[in-house]
């Protein structure tokens, strides 16, 4: 929650009306919005906070920064449950 | 450069510990803001082995910790009900409330989405529109843009069937508190990355330095930045 994580922007995208990336954290897609950003462009690196793109950092900073969370053990919210996963049904 | 190693290197710990007592020449107490600091702090033993005159205080910690009980109480009764999808981030799943935490519930077929973003939930609502998606939107100032933006998309989607459980805290108030209390013997501030930006506007009004405390889960190195105490 919070940590923010640097990653590249891959794609841009348009998404019900709202600014959109794909962001590219090493090797991880997810989706981050640009609304709070909207000056960012394709190649940039981002520092991502829950889902929101919050300020543009330079490649070799994302590098080390990226880095030390892995090392660090706090990339786990990358690879949180899939949204659109099948309905849980509730006996 | 190997960035954790160096964080971690004794040598260079103790170099700067030596420096911060060669530096010092009065009694001063500081308070760390974020939990992450506090866990840091109590892991390393860095409060031991500042200089006595240095002494540290624990402050108002991390927003999972610090959520009311009644508030967790709320979120379990809420992730129980039949037909909601009841998500939340990660770190509050294993918070005990009451009677068990978010983990159990899910465990017992409850409906609990771990999510990354609050616009995740808008995705589930979408997805679901005959289920009630509530998110549990806990955290200091650094989380209710996410969540405020959320609920601006929800609006503007036409998504109905998207809430939140709000629990949000302020730095500020819980800060001032603190400073305006009789007893009160901080003198300064160690403050991390965003959440400096809530309490370094009260180093005027107050006139308490706030010292940057770079990144909440920090290094034992870090307590360099003490040695610009006088």
């Amino acid at each position: 929650m919070c940590l923010a994580i640097p990653g590249k922007i891959v794609e841009l995208q348009q998404n019900q009306g709202v600014k959109m990336a794909k962001v590219d954290f090493g090797g991880v897609c997810r989706e981050a919005c640009l609304e709070y950003l909207p000056e960012a462009g394709l190649g940039d690196y981002v520092l991502v906070h829950v889902g929101f793109a919050i300020t543009r950092v330079d490649e070799e900073e994302a590098a080390r920064t990226y880095q030390i969370l892995r090392e660090m053990d706090q990339l786990a919210e990358l690879h949180a449950d899939e949204p659109l996963e099948e309905p849980h049904e509730v006996p | 450069m190997k960035y954790l190693d160096e964080y971690r290197d004794q040598g260079l710990a103790a170099k700067v510990l030596d420096e911060i007592r060669r530096t010092v020449t009065r009694p001063w107490t500081l308070m760390e803001v974020c939990g992450g600091q506090t866990h840091s702090i109590v892991k390393y033993g860095l409060d031991e082995l500042l200089p006595a005159e240095v002494e540290l205080v624990h402050g108002p910690g991390c927003p999972v910790c610090v959520t009311p009980l009644e508030m967790i109480d709320r979120a379990h009764a809420i992730a129980r009900r039949p037909g909601v999808i009841f998500c939340s981030f990660g770190d509050m799943l294993r918070v005990p409330g009451s009677n068990g935490d978010l983990f159990q519930i899910k465990a017992e077929g409850g409906d609990v989405r771990v999510v990354y973003s609050p616009l995740d939930c808008l995705k589930l609502a979408r997805a679901h529109p005959g289920k009630q998606v509530v998110f549990f939107a806990i955290g200091f100032e650094t989380t209710a843009p996410a969540n405020a933006m959320s609920v601006w998309q929800a609006r503007a989607q036409g998504v109905e069937n998207f809430y939140l459980l709000v629990s949000h805290v302020l730095v500020p108030p819980a800060v001032t508190a603190i400073l305006e209390s009789p007893s009160n013997r901080v003198q300064a501030f160690l403050g991390p990355g965003h959440v400096l930006t809530r309490v370094a506007g009260l180093e005027r009004h107050h006139r308490v330095p706030v010292l940057l405390w770079i990144g909440e889960d920090s290094e034992p190195a870090h307590v360099s930045v003490t040695q610009q105490l006088p």
